[in-house]
């Protein structure tokens, strides 16, 4: 990840990594925005009750398997090393989209399932849109924070990838906890809706 | 004595740490601010942490 930004060249200068990084966050934001977008819409497809059951359903399942399995559903794969030989604006912009959509490679965290689910939850394309759009940011200026951090310290990276463990288990905690609150926040709106009714 | 969170995944017990608790916390959670918080703002706080956190992907 940390290569393919530190590789892109877009204007064919070594002194570009700027208008790279301006792309790679750009596209990013573009990519999670049109994914959110379409979560946000499928669920604005849906009323309210059965849309709630839909997506507790899947919070649930996905809970049940976070319990027994170590690492989440995923595809075993890595951004395409091919991607470096293009050497132009393509290797950021391929490597940001892929890493935006966030299920293209490896997941390496059950909270991901939030992101998509939660987008699809709220049943607006705005509001999905801001979730996974903000995913992406997110996760590509960590990137570029982590790129150009690399550039002044090697050992960087390493020390990052040595975190990995203990953050799965933080990340699990904090997937449950986010997981129990959609939960509850949607029976509660799915049962006050039928109070109301 | 010092506490290694990885530990925290090593022993049966200790899952429930991991997983009841944090889940009966959201729950709990959820149930007193639940329809003003709305789901979006879960949603964010996961899409934000999950994206800095997957900078450790090997």
């Amino acid at each position: 990840m940390v290569i393919m930004i530190t590789r892109t060249r877009v204007l064919g200068f070594r002194t570009d990594a700027l208008f790279a990084g301006a792309i790679f966050l750009a596209v990013s934001v573009l990519v999670g925005a049109v994914a959110g977008a379409t979560l946000g819409a499928a669920g604005q497809l849906v009323a309210m009750p059965i849309r709630g059951v839909v997506g507790v359903s899947a919070l649930l399942a996905i809970a049940v398997a976070a319990v027994s399995r170590r690492l989440p559903w995923q595809l075993e794969r890595e951004t395409s090393i091919r991607w470096l030989e293009y050497q132009d604006w393509r290797t950021a912009a391929y490597n940001s989209a892929s890493l935006s959509l966030g299920f293209a490679t490896r997941i390496g965290f059950w909270m991901f399932y939030l992101v998509p689910i939660g987008a699809f939850m709220t049943g607006s394309a705005l509001k999905g849109t801001l979730v996974y759009s903000i995913y992406g940011g997110a996760r590509s200026v960590a990137s570029l924070v982590l790129a150009a951090a690399a550039m002044r310290s090697a050992h960087i990276t390493d020390r990052v990838l040595n975190l990995y463990v203990s953050l799965r288990t933080v990340g699990d905690i904090a997937f449950f906890m986010l997981a129990g609150y959609l939960v509850g926040a949607t029976v509660t709106l799915i049962t006050g809706g039928l109070n109301a009714g | 004595m010092r506490l290694n969170i990885t530990d925290l995944r090593r022993t049966q017990g200790s899952r429930v740490f991991v997983t009841l608790v944090p889940l009966a916390v959201g729950l709990v959670l959820a149930r007193f601010t639940g329809v003003q918080v709305d789901l979006v703002v879960p949603s964010l706080l996961a899409a934000v942490m999950v994206g800095v956190i997957q900078q450790a992907l090997p």
